[in-house]
């Protein structure tokens, strides 16, 4: 009996994966995936050829799909996922939830690609501790850390995260400003004691980039600018470092020298930056 | 070809599995190919199909599981959703509502319940679901398992 020599052949292999087989393949699950609704599992390309063959028999292009064991609607395919970060495969590949990143935010986006700290040589993160500006309000985190949010979650509404990051700073600020008066504290406990909080607030929404993210809201507020001018200066570091990355070893070395130079040239007085906002 | 394959000697070694574990249900691979399969299904019980035994044709097409199987019945069978004369099976999961996360085994299992539960609506045999449809539910019972007792049930003597 041919079918039964090869079966008992391919036994011995995959026995030890049987215990959670896709339901498509009865194979052990490649590429573990999840439907988005009902959480059932498959092998990514096993769910995505079911796709293929469900969409290729509606005339009309498909925005969700119904699963295979439960029926239930599902609108996108989560794969890749490694603990903390997670990729989203759309059925409707044209409209993804109706949200599609704009310019600004894959430039944002992009900023989490760089190595941490790039940008702390153009603004005096210690002096914006030290003298305690992070208890003035900023009048442009709002809408920084709306468009922060948009891109790190792809998603476009974040009304309530981003109030509920806002809530937690102002918390944190209205304490300090309390005990103040009563004990002297370090500029690097604040510190700390900020990154912490917002860390807390922003994990379950940011997972893997958390640390990150903490890292350039200090930077933002730390910087003292708008958003306009702290992203023209933003991307300036960015095109400089992309073209670093790309030189040669040797030209790498010559670059750094002129960098320092210029760095002291474009350290920022953000002052400036205010009062040109202000007089417009 | 090659995954439909693979996942086929899955389905059969689930089968030599299972095999005591579903008794109604008796699935065997051909010898040579396994794109064909037969099964033998038992007629439920407290239906006019039980005691016997009915045996089903699976042709497994290539982009199985993505397609399902095309099965009929060999043994003639008086059923609503059963061609009379070609065996052939009106059932939505082996048409539009098929999902990949069915299996033969599971085919099996669905059609035995719809044999006890027909649905006179949407007849291939309009004799039998005329009789149904009109409420003749004893006229029914006669004649499905009179076709039982000629065609599915081992001769005696």
């Amino acid at each position: 009996m041919a079918a039964k020599a090869i079966a008992d052949e391919s036994g011995s292999i995959d026995d030890g994966s049987d215990g959670d087989p896709c339901p498509i393949c009865l194979g052990p699950m490649l590429q573990k995936s999840y439907l988005d609704t009902c959480f059932h599992k498959f092998c990514f390309s096993c769910i995505k050829q079911w796709i293929k063959v469900v969409s290729s028999k509606v005339s009309k292009q498909l925005s969700s799909v119904k699963c295979p064991l439960c029926k239930t609607d599902n609108f996108y395919i989560i794969h890749d996922y490694d603990g903390c970060s997670f990729e989203r495969y759309y059925i409707n590949r044209n409209i993804t939830d109706g949200f599609v990143l704009t310019k600004e935010q894959r430039y944002r986006l992009q900023c989490y690609y760089t190595e941490s700290g790039f940008m702390s040589d153009v603004f005096d993160v210690p002096r914006f501790w030290k003298l305690h500006k992070f208890l003035q309000p900023n009048r442009w985190l709002e809408a920084w850390l709306r468009r922060e949010l948009q891109a790190l979650m792809q998603e476009e509404d974040v009304h309530i995260v981003l109030h509920h990051f806002i809530g937690v700073m102002d918390s944190f600020c209205k304490r300090i400003e309390l005990r103040r008066k009563q004990e002297t504290r370090s500029a690097e406990t604040n510190q700390e004691q900020f990154k912490a909080v917002i860390s807390e607030a922003a994990r379950p929404f940011l997972m893997a980039r958390t640390d990150r993210f903490v890292d350039e809201i200090e930077l933002f507020l730390a910087s003292g600018l708008t958003l306009e001018a702290y992203d023209a200066i933003y991307k300036q570091r960015l095109v400089r470092n992309i073209r670093r990355e790309m030189g040669t070893a040797n030209e790498e070395r010559e670059e750094e020298e002129g960098e320092e130079q210029e760095n002291i040239r474009t350290r920022v007085t953000p002052f400036l930056f205010i009062f040109e906002e202000d007089s417009d | 070809m090659q995954q439909s394959r693979a996942r086929l000697f899955k389905e059969y070694k689930e089968v030599q599995r299972e095999k005591v574990a579903d008794p109604d249900i008796q699935l065997v691979c051909d010898d040579t190919n396994i794109f064909k399969w037969t099964a033998l299904i038992k007629g439920p019980s407290e239906t006019p199909y039980e005691g016997g035994v009915f045996q089903l044709a699976f042709a497994v097409p290539e982009p199985y599981p993505l397609q399902p199987p095309q099965v009929r019945f060999l043994t003639k069978i008086f059923h609503p959703n059963v061609h009379f004369k070609t065996g052939e099976i009106c059932l939505d999961i082996l048409k539009n509502a098929w999902s990949p996360a069915w299996t033969l085994q599971s085919v099996c299992r669905a059609i035995i319940a719809l044999m006890a539960h027909p649905e006179p609506d949407s007849p291939l045999n309009c004799d039998s679901g005329n009789l149904l449809r009109s409420g003749d539910v004893r006229g029914f019972n006669s004649m499905a398992s009179m076709y039982t007792r000629l065609a599915a049930m081992p001769k005696k003597g």
